[in-house]
């Protein structure tokens, strides 16, 4: 069976990326893999353009909260902002004393009143306990700090826009239903800090008022699709530009890894001898050696510096790739086509390049794509320690370290972060093996 | 002779195996019979499912891929394929048993040879540790290993090629079988050590009085070896005849051709050796004529497109082959020089309009 | 044997040396004084520091420092020793503080920690034994739970017991501790209330964290069996056992196990690299006190002689380990000689 299948490929004579191709297109998994991969890739590659039209906040854009913000919540975006005069954010709202300027105090109003707009769905002018429990920020903490209605009062001042659904209660009369009036911090979108900001940007004569003239409306609040962490900075954003800092180490400790590697080990291979023989002992013997300790020495004595980061993970990856490469070379440099590229008198330097590179890709190339999740790993760990990127610039490690702080009563800052990070291993994870289930079967394992 | 039943008879045998290409048909419809003590020799390029037929016998295709769309193999009268696999367990290693291709990686090279030898013994004979060890033992002295109590607790690697098939041949008689199965048991080996193998097989099978069946590539070992031979091509059977009467007047046009490109040092400098063109054809399609014929001198239009039925040139002797008369009265056997198989296929190829390169795969 | 153990141990030996001078000219590096804007900013040294580009450490020659007030003594350009105490200048790093640092070795201690009271030695010491017991608890969960699993998986080859496995396999390996150990942490400890989330007070705490750690080791192990197993399955030498009229089961657990399960053992010297690294992130998540916890914080306070001293403690685990598995390996597989 086995020999008619070998006359079955010499006489079709395929190439050997061609099949593996064929291979590849037939497994599904590795195939959806390859897509979402990309489609994050894109993401990542695209943060601007996904800021500004996508989510519509940046990444380092705080807004004034104390605590952070569940999916759904809205903030008024300060960086990308589309400006509005329609409904409540009408000149003739916004100014609601009728003085002919707009004060900070009533910008924050007018945001009040839009969101609590927004929240009453039924347009009665009050909540009734179905829309407050439906509100973004209408969430049950999870440890219960609201035990009466009286501290209630206190606290609902000062911080907590996340309440407890229990405390509608407290706020509704008893008519059961909430007044705008009642809501505190549920409605709130922008402090008076942020109007204040929106006041300078349109204020011409810098009276620190706006005028009819000045006005040109108020931006529109964006919704957080994921939340937004403790000082307001949205979540999705955060995550996106996570993957571009995530992606951009690992593929760039996976390129120096790869350079280091293929240079070491072809030379080792192609040069043989007494060369070969120390080249490898060395390999040997930094095998031992606990790295990801000097990397976080490295890191700690020269500081976080991002190509700092994936210059020491990439040094440190390079060991294998190296042995694969210098087994390759020296399995082909035995094979016949080179012994007739020699006699023809090809130069040491083009055997290397034209002949022997080409044809030792398949492995090079799988071990290349399981590097990618292992830095990737890697440099989750460091951030995730506090070792790794530094803010502002952040990655998903450093996200999921953010968000394990609070992970009891925001969970979703520690969710979307694993979520984001554990599906590109995964897909990377099953590229590689399919990758390597194609380019080479003998490897295959099923 | 004509009363006794015979020790293995295979019936239609066919094993097939599913791949991505499509069905592959390793043996498809094979029948012959071993008597007790006989030899019998299977004869065939690699890839003609000569193996696979002798695997098939012991139920060891892995399946899946492999399964078996139909046949007998009849065991002195019983068909293993219908036995339980627990009963199929003790014939195994026991009343049949199996000498394997290559001795460099049959062996168990985790295990001390010991461990390897006496499991046939323990588990068939239920022999306690010391007495299969001494018969074990006894065993590797009959097959020419030198010092055999010192090396019995080694390890594989450290015997040589012919001295692990002499392990493997001593673990395969341990339990005296009825029948005795040797695939291509001296390919791997050196030249000078496959005389020794192939010796001390016919010795111990001549005391023992068990029955073989050889299968290899090389018609030379068979020709000492078998009472008879089938020679197999592309999963069937093209011929079967006594050994001595294949050698001499081969009534296929592929036994001439295997006869024909194996060397003899007996006819001299002078004989030129005549390869068989081209290759073995593809058997993941089915092939409607005789398979043989892409490569065939003598074949006819008829060839590429009708199995041609089993012809019978004289008394127990059969052969697969439209032609087969013609090529039988050439008397085409180690006799025949080069330069008369060359006319006779001259002639033949003449004889027909056909032309040959038709069909091919 | 005893040669090919003695000559390993020299290598590890070796290795331990290189380990031990990167780390020290890495630490001597620094471009900034660890002690400068710290409480020790009274001892001498790191009053001193401000007329050098270089930082300067005190070494301890296996004994407590006082803090010096008088820095009458202090000759940037020379070593100075002042009964126990010697203090260096960054000049003299090739010929004094690797000797120094070499000598303090050899005398049985790692230093004092610039940030506590405690010698290097009493603050891993209190944490090695959590590490230990958490590393070897992971070690345990993952060749009980990924052995059997690749067996089975790999004997069941394309069965959908062999699909499921290998695709919790790969969710396995594809899921980081970090991203694990939150979510067993909201989902057993805050949800349910089974362990407690943080801390280590008895074997109960200790659950989470090593499940936390091992699992990914599990998926690994698991994939490492399958694969041996598949490979091993298809060796002429099964066909010859089976040909035998062995059973199944003892195919399987006399003739396949062996050389199904060489991949995992020398999986074991990479997998104790990585449980070591591991541990550290482990530990940070479920804020125990073993010495990954002690090397964070080091590291992040730049307590250099605490950063040299646990990175000397895991490599020599690490080596010595692996010293270990290679010798287990060769007991495994007769065919590896000790003669190179």
């Amino acid at each position: 069976m086995a020999e008619s299948n070998t006359h079955a490929e010499l006489e079709k004579g395929s190439s050997l990326w061609a099949d593996a191709f064929q291979r590849l297109r037939k497994n599904k998994a590795a195939l959806i893999s390859g897509a979402i991969l990309i489609l994050i890739t894109l993401t990542a590659l695209f943060y601007e353009v996904v800021a500004q039209y996508g989510t519509g906040f940046v990444m380092e854009e705080q807004h004034t909260w104390v605590v952070p913000k569940p999916p759904g919540a809205r903030s008024v975006p300060s960086h990308f902002f589309e400006l509005s005069q329609a409904g409540l954010l009408a000149w003739e709202h916004v100014d609601a004393n009728e003085d002919g300027f707009v004060e900070p105090n009533e910008i924050v109003a007018a945001y009040r009143d839009l969101e609590f707009e927004t929240i009453d769905t039924d347009k009665s002018g009050a909540l009734s306990y179905e829309e407050y429990v439906d509100a973004p920020l209408s969430l049950t903490s999870p440890n219960r700090f609201i035990p009466d209605c009286a501290r209630w009062a206190m606290i609902k001042r000062s911080m907590a826009p996340i309440e407890d659904s229990s405390v509608f209660e407290c706020d509704a009369g008893a008519d059961q239903l909430m007044q705008p009036a009642e809501t505190g911090k549920l409605v709130e979108l922008v402090s008076s800090g942020e109007a204040q900001e929106m006041i300078n940007r349109v204020d011409k004569d810098s009276d620190g008022l706006i005028s009819k003239a000045e006005y040109v409306g108020l931006p529109e609040p964006r919704t957080h699709i994921l939340g937004s962490d403790k000082l307001g900075r949205d979540l999705l954003t955060r995550t996106v530009y996570g993957a571009r800092i995530s992606l951009a180490v690992g593929l760039l400790a996976t390129l120096v890894s790869f350079l280091i590697g293929v240079t070491w080990g072809a030379t080792a291979g192609f040069l043989r001898g007494k060369v070969h023989n120390v080249m490898m002992r060395l390999v040997d013997i930094l095998y031992g050696l606990p790295f990801m300790f000097l990397v976080i020495l490295l890191m700690v004595v020269f500081g976080q510096k991002i190509y700092l980061l994936f210059l020491a993970l990439g040094a440190i990856q390079w060991l294998t790739m190296a042995r694969i490469v210098r087994g390759q070379v020296i399995s082909l440099k035995n094979q016949e086509f080179v012994e007739a590229a020699e006699t023809i008198g090809v130069s040491n330097s083009g055997i290397i390049f034209r002949h022997l590179i080409p044809n030792a890709l398949g492995p090079i190339i799988v071990y290349a794509t399981l590097t990618v999740p292992a830095v990737m790993l890697e440099e989750a760990f460091l951030s995730f320690l506090g070792l790794g990127v530094q803010a502002p610039q952040t990655s998903w490690g450093a996200l999921i370290s953010e968000g394990r702080q609070l992970m009891e009563t925001s969970p979703w800052l520690i969710i979307w972060p694993s979520v984001a990070l554990a599906v590109t291993l995964l897909c990377l994870n099953f590229l590689g093996d399919g990758l390597r289930d194609a380019l080479d079967p003998q490897l295959r394992k099923d | 002779m004509a009363e006794q039943i015979p020790l293995l008879e295979l019936k239609n045998l066919k094993t097939y195996f599913k791949t991505d290409e499509g069905i592959v048909r390793a043996v498809d419809g094979v029948s012959y019979q071993v008597m007790p003590g006989e030899s019998l020799g299977v004869v065939g390029e690699s890839g003609s499912g000569k193996s696979v037929t002798q695997i098939s016998v012991l139920g060891l295709i892995p399946q899946p891929p492999g399964f078996i769309p139909g046949g007998e193999i009849l065991f002195k009268g019983q068909d293993l394929l219908k036995m339980s696999k627990a009963d199929l367990r003790k014939i195994r290693g026991n009343r049949i048993s199996m000498i394997w291709q290559d001795p460099m990686t049959s062996l168990n090279p985790f295990l001390k040879v010991s461990r390897q030898l006496i499991e046939p013994l323990q588990i068939h004979q239920n022999l306690g540790t010391d007495d299969a060890r001494a018969k074990a033992i006894k065993m590797l002295e009959r097959v020419g290993i030198p010092a055999p109590s010192e090396r019995f607790d080694q390890y594989p690697h450290q015997f040589s090629g012919g001295m692990r098939q002499r392990v493997m041949i001593a673990m395969a008689l341990l339990n005296e079988p009825e029948l005795l199965i040797a695939d291509e048991p001296t390919t791997a080996l050196d030249v000078t050590i496959q005389a020794q193998i192939l010796e001390l097989m016919k010795d111990l099978r001549r005391d023992l009085g068990t029955g073989l069946i050889i299968i290899t590539h090389d018609l030379g070992v068979v020709a000492g070896m078998a009472d008879r031979i089938v020679v197999m091509y592309a999963g069937r059977i093209v011929e079967s005849a006594a050994a001595r009467e294949l050698f001499e007047r081969p009534a296929h046009p592929y036994t001439v051709g295997l006869l024909k490109s194996v060397p003899r040092l007996d006819r001299g400098r002078a004989e030129r050796l005549i390869p068989i063109e081209g290759r073995p054809p593809n058997v993941s399609k089915p092939i409607p004529g005789c398979a043989f014929a892409p490569r065939c001198a003598w074949a006819t239009a008829q060839c590429h497109k009708e199995w041609p039925p089993a012809v019978e040139v004289e008394p127990g002797r059969v052969s697969h082959c439209w032609r087969a008369t013609e090529v039988f009265e050439a008397e085409l056997g180690t006799h025949a020089t080069a330069e008369k198989v060359e006319k006779f296929e001259k002639q033949a190829r003449d004889s027909h309009a056909e032309p040959k390169e038709a069909h091919h795969g | 044997m005893t040669r090919f153990i003695l000559r390993r141990l020299l290598a590890s030996i070796a290795v331990l040396l290189v380990i031990i001078t990167l780390s020290l000219w890495l630490t001597r590096q620094a471009p900034s004084n660890p002690c400068l804007k710290e409480r020790e900013a009274n001892t001498c040294a790191c009053v001193k520091d401000n007329f050098l580009d270089r930082p300067v450490f005190p070494v301890y020659s296996g004994q407590v420092l006082s803090p010096v007030q008088n820095c009458a003594f202090w000759e940037p350009e020379s070593v100075v020793s002042l009964g126990p105490v010697s203090i260096l200048g960054p000049s003299e790093w090739g010929e004094t503080q690797y000797s120094l640092y070499l000598g303090t070795l050899a005398s049985g201690s790692l230093g004092k920690s610039m940030k506590t009271d405690l010698t290097v030695i009493e603050t891993l010491k209190s944490g090695l034994p959590f590490t230990i017991q958490l590393g070897f608890q992971a070690l345990l969960i993952s060749l009980i739970l990924g052995i059997p699993a690749g067996l089975i998986a790999g004997l069941r080859q394309n069965t959908m017991v062999d699909y499921s496995t290998m695709s919790v396999a790969m969710v396995g390996v594809s899921v980081p501790s970090i991203v694990l150990g939150p979510l067993m942490i909201m989902l057993f400890s805050l949800r349910l209330g089974w362990f407690s989330a943080v801390g280590w007070e008895s074997f109960a705490d200790s659950i989470l964290p090593s499940f936390t750690l091992g699992l990914y080791y599990a998926a690994y192990v698991a994939r490492l069996t399958r694969g041996g197993m598949l490979e091993v399955i298809r060796k002429d030498y099964i066909r010859t056992a089976r040909a035998k009229g062995l059973t199944e089961t003892m195919v399987v657990m006399r003739h396949a196990l062996k050389g199904a399960l060489l991949p995992v053992v020398s999986y074991l010297g990479p997998a104790t690299a990585a449980l070591l690294t591991g541990s550290v992130v482990v530990e940070e998540i479920f804020s125990l006190p073993g010495i990954g916890t002690h090397f964070v914080r080091s590291a992040l306070n730049r307590d250099y002689n605490l950063v040299l001293g646990t990175i000397i403690l895991y490599s020599t685990i690490l080596v010595f380990l692996n010293m270990i598995v290679d010798v287990l390996y060769t007991l495994i597989d007769p065919r590896v000689s000790y003669d190179d």
